[in-house]
């Protein structure tokens, strides 16, 4: 009895305590706990639902990943000579998986502006006012290109710098992707996945783009398009994807939701 | 190695990754098209804001609740308890479970001024466009609701939508054969179980599978005697027709019995905070009247209370929606989404004395017959009687979408017809408390002449029509959307009036009103940079004057034989539709670490109508409120996780204003209220929200908390509410054992941890009453208010096998 006259006027900061006493209970044990990797059970999907955007938020330990071809092959001028340096890093890039790569990976625009300024430097500097994702022009390209393969570099070293290309298309599209928001979207909650081409010229400009294969529903088939329209593509690493004026992409994006 | 995704999101990620190795490991191979591999888009999700936001944009202030949020509510949850953290809305419950209902305000539009949408159909009253959002879904079943403040979507079933729209989604049947349990326990005796099984995909081909889930809850109320009980069956079909056509179809059943928790004014609040209903049975006499406060009466406010069990709120209901929806090429897709409404249910004030009348030509119906069957025509008798109301409510939504080079074309018509038929009658009670038939459908009381009594007996048939088109226009490499939208919403009511007892009914008349306004808006958004995107628009929007403006129309009636010899009809012309224009700008960042969103709004507001039920006159009346502007400022942001934290938080200051005096009455003589400059009633300068959250592993916690500012009253703002504020703690653990059971998982939910006391508004989309200072004002008189749930809390064991 005297305990409860006690404690009834000082039921709000008793609550409190509580409140913040079972909080702190549920949390601070696990946040001891070492970190271990989710197990990959579909129960977490069905409770936390937390993984979802997985690949855009997993790492930000990587360093100098996919841009550093980029930047690395312009200190040696002459393109041919220069090649064999960035043999080295190649390993390194390619065997890490894309989607850890990603979140170092800075916005795709300083990825574009980094490696222009070094690719600036490398050819005589004679056609390219002020483009700057271009190392080499488009028209220019068909010129400057055919002494690129007529010595190869090594397939490894051209490889790994496509590779790079690859992984930065995939985070530009990882940060950039999005379900469809509007009310038709959201009440007929289509589901699928749409397989969608993209043609890319070397200076990163997008020559055109299209369904592969449908996901059976438009919207989400024009989400897809509208959002490979919507990004600004950097512009191919010199050696990449040598000897080809335009490279075309192809990628699956997968809309989802959990019921 | 498979390259598509399954629904283990984890394998899922795994096999994404595993696909771009392969990718890139294959193509130093080959020269053609690179295969980057996939990339997963999900819709939704714990990823951003604990799940109380998604990456809106578009050229509206719009929110969306996800399903991640909605999974750590208490199961009882309303859909107005899920939406409360949202930017502009202000909503409450009469109790915590949220099993009787409640009230949402958004920017100051009340809830029967919003549009509601349950997987695209309207679920508004007919009549009133009143929401009863407890009846709606079970949470279990419902995958997300959104909210567009301000703005109706151009494509939305409304004509009652002045003050934008509230969408609830049903989830579908899931792939994989399979169920869902789900039992809570609480304080109050709260009780509730949930049982869900899922087809799984079958078919040839997959094509099929279904769902079908029950619930059953109650609960005590927080004060006074009585308890909401309530049965509630979901069913869902998805059936691929073809690889492009498809139908869904869902069905929602609901049955509810609540008592009615009672309102108070802030004195009677002061004197007893727990002031309710009494348990003491109103007893009958043998003969004579029983309008005598040892008896039925009750509606003096320092008399005793009505019997809790003659308040009642009977309801049943049952909502199909359904879609077809065909992609016919790239370009087109056609859909018809067909639905039918129909609920029946009883309320108002129950607890009456009717008044016998020995057998008199020169009343309807020669006059009420023997009540209490004691063979006299003399006796006042107490009786239940409740305003019931039956709807029958088909409807269609055609739509097609068409792209055709950067413009995506929604185009489309609604078409509804609602048959809704508003009756009293009574039935009689015992001294027990037993009601002959609650649901009042049988055991009615009748006049002499044999027909039933009742206080109101009419019937609206309505036809609800919208034609649509929008256009979305993509401009500068998908930089510039433009969203230029425009919708023709018509609706015209057909009102029947049978002669009743009821004041203003007491002769036969038919009314048909048409209403109908072309409603333009025009958006737009603007990618900024990488994470930045303005977004702006501007919407007119309409809503159409409640059925009941035609009721009551009646005057200087005499009867002959029991029948309407003259009589007179006074149209009352002065509600119209009340009209708005949205202007809405604002920001928004797309981050790395957290997404904001801030919009800026006003909205003008002409011909506003506010309507309230008046407890001293009991009635519900409607006023022309003349014209009002809204202005201020929202503001959401939401986190990513960081180390298993997530945050999202919201803020809203809404500056409303009253631009003239009302016209009214004072002691039956034209009156001016002065108004002008008044803040509009129950919409608070500022409200803040925010949910903390942590998860790791198999451990969730959440606390939430909300602040609603200071509320006025009144129209002339001579009485107002406090600020109050609530923190909500919910937590869940998913238990370490399997077997045949997935995901055990118990929950916590605390709602109201601090045990605050506070009231709430009444509902009613204007204020409750004009004036406080002189009750003789047409509407004056004290305010009664809801008093806020305490402290609840309730535990929840939920598995899935």
């Amino acid at each position: 009895m005297s305990v409860y006259a006690w404690a009834y006027p000082r039921r709000d900061p008793i609550a409190w305590v509580s409140a913040l006493a079972l909080t702190v209970m549920l949390v601070l044990p696990i946040t001891q706990r070492p970190f271990q990797p989710r197990k990959p059970d579909r129960s977490i999907e069905a409770f936390l639902e937390r993984v979802v955007d997985q690949p855009a938020q997993v790492p930000p330990s990587r360093p100098v990943p996919v841009v550093a071809p980029a930047v690395t092959p312009p200190l040696p001028a002459p393109p041919a000579a220069a090649r064999p340096t960035t043999s080295p890093i190649v390993p390194e890039t390619p065997l890490q998986p894309s989607a850890e790569a990603q979140p170092t990976i800075a916005a795709p625009k300083p990825a574009a502006t980094a490696s222009a300024p070094a690719a600036a430097p490398a050819p005589a500097a004679e056609s390219r006012p002020e483009l700057p994702p271009s190392p080499v022009p488009r028209q220019t390209a068909l010129t400057s290109l055919p002494p690129l393969a007529a010595v190869p570099p090594p397939a490894a070293a051209a490889g790994a710098l496509s590779a790079g290309y690859e992984s930065q298309l995939i985070t530009l599209l990882e940060r950039n992707k999005r379900y469809p928001t509007g009310r038709e979207a959201r009440l007929t909650r289509p589901r699928g996945i749409v397989r969608v081409w993209l043609e890319l010229s070397r200076a990163g400009q997008l020559q055109g783009t299209g369904i592969e294969q449908s996901s059976g529903s438009n919207l989400l088939d024009q989400q897809t398009l509208a959002t490979v329209r919507g990004l600004s593509y950097p512009p191919f690493p010199e050696q990449a994807f040598a000897g080809m004026a335009t490279h075309r992409f192809v990628v699956n994006l997968s809309y989802e939701l959990t019921n | 190695m498979k390259c598509i995704p399954d629904r283990f999101q984890m394998k899922l990620l795994a096999s994404a990754i595993a696909c771009l190795s392969l990718s890139h490991a294959s193509f130093a191979q080959t020269t053609k098209a690179t295969d980057l591999g996939t990339v997963r888009i999900a819709g939704e999700g714990d990823n951003l804001g604990a799940g109380q936001m998604i990456e809106e944009d578009g050229a509206k202030g719009r929110s969306t609740v996800t399903k991640a949020a909605i999974d750590k509510a208490r199961p009882s949850s309303n859909p107005y308890q899920l939406l409360n953290l949202q930017p502009g809305v202000n909503a409450y419950s009469f109790d915590a479970t949220g099993l009787f209902g409640g009230n949402l305000r958004i920017r100051g539009f009340n809830s029967d001024q919003l549009g509601f949408t349950i997987n695209g159909a309207p679920v508004n009253d007919s009549g009133n466009f009143a929401v009863f959002p407890q009846e709606y879904a079970d949470v279990e079943n419902l995958c997300e609701i959104f909210v567009t403040q301000g703005s109706a979507d151009t494509d939305a079933p409304h004509v009652g939508a002045s003050g934008g729209n509230v969408g609830l989604v049903s989830c579908g049947p899931n792939d994989n054969f399979g169920g869902k349990a789900s039992f809570s326990l609480g304080q109050l005796n709260f009780r509730r179980a949930f049982l869900r099984v899922d087809t799984g995909a079958i078919g040839a081909n997959r094509q099929f599978k279904a769902f079908v889930s029950v619930s059953h809850a109650e609960t005590d109320k927080f004060k006074g005697p009585g308890k909401a009980k309530r049965d509630h069956l979901d069913a869902g079909i998805e059936w691929k027709l073809t690889s492009d056509t498809a139908f869904t179809a869902n069905l929602l059943y609901n049955n509810a019995v609540n008592n009615n928790y009672m309102t108070v004014t802030k004195a009677q609040f002061a004197t007893n905070p727990n002031a309710d209903f009494t348990t003491n049975v109103p007893q009958h006499l043998a003969s004579g009247n029983e309008n005598t406060t040892a008896n039925f009466a009750y509606n003096n406010v320092t008399g005793p209370a009505a019997y809790y069990g003659y308040s009642l709120n009977p309801f049943e209901n049952y909502l199909i929606t359904s879609r077809l929806q065909s992609r016919i090429n790239e370009k087109l897709t056609l859909s018809a989404e067909p639905y039918f409404w129909y609920g029946y249910g009883t309320g108002g004030t129950q607890q009456v004395t009717l008044t016998e009348n020995t057998s008199s030509g020169t009343r309807l119906g020669n006059g009420i017959g023997d009540i209490n069957r004691n063979g006299l025509l003399t006796d006042t008798v107490g009786v239940y009687r409740g305003s019931v109301t039956e709807t029958h409510r088909p409807g269609i939504t055609l739509k097609a979408n068409y792209a055709v080079a950067n413009h995506r074309i929604l185009a489309g018509y609604w078409f509804e017809q609602v048959n809704h038929k508003q009756t009293q009658p009574a039935t009689t009670v015992d001294n027990s408390g037993n009601i002959a038939d609650l649901w009042l459908r049988g055991s009615l009381v009748t006049l002499n002449n044999g027909a039933l009594y009742q206080g109101r007996d009419y019937t609206t048939k309505s036809i609800g029509q919208s034609a649509f088109v929008t256009d979305t226009v993509s401009l500068d490499g998908e930089r510039l959307k433009l969203m230029p939208a425009i919708r023709h919403t018509t609706i015209k009511r057909d009102f029947e009036n049978r002669a009743s007892l009821g004041t203003g009914l007491g002769a036969d008349y038919s009314v048909s009103r048409s209403y109908g306004r072309t409603l333009p808006s025009l958006g737009a958004t603007y990618k900024l940079s990488e994470p930045l995107q303005v977004f702006g628009n501007v919407t007119r929007n309409m809503r159409a004057p409640s059925n009941f403006v035609l009721s009551g129309w009646v005057s200087a009636v005499t009867y002959a034989n029991g029948a309407v010899a003259s009589s007179t009809l006074n149209p009352n012309n002065a509600i119209v539709e009340e009209t708005s224009t949205n202007f809405e700008g604002g920001l928004r960042y797309f981050g790395e670490h957290f997404n904001a969103q801030g919009t800026v709004f006003r909205t003008n507001f002409q011909n506003r109508i506010a309507s309230a039920f008046n407890p001293t006159t009991t009635t519900v009346t409607d006023y022309n409120v003349g014209d009002t502007r809204m202005q201020g400022v929202e503001f959401q942001a939401g986190s990513k996780p960081y180390k298993g934290w997530s945050f999202f938080g919201s803020a809203t200051y809404t500056d409303s204003k009253m631009l003239s005096d009302l016209a009214t009455q004072k002691s039956g003589a034209a009156y001016t209220l002065a108004t002008s400059g008044m803040v509009f009633p129950d919409t608070p300068k500022t409200m803040l929200a925010a949910v903390v959250q942590y998860t790791e592993g198999p451990v969730m916690a959440a606390l939430s908390g909300k602040f609603v500012g200071k509320r006025y009253t009144t129209l002339a703002n001579d009485e107002f509410l406090d600020g109050y504020h609530t923190f909500d703690f919910d937590a869940g653990y998913r238990l370490p054992f399997s077997g045949w059971m997935k995901s055990p998982t118990i929950r916590l939910n605390v709602t109201n941890i601090l045990n605050k006391r506070y009231l709430l508004a009444n509902s009613g989309s204007g204020g409750n009453i004009t004036t406080t200072l002189d009750s003789t004002v047409r509407g004056g008189g004290s305010p009664s208010y809801y008093v806020g749930a305490p402290r609840f809390a309730s535990i929840s064991f939920s598995a899935e096998f």
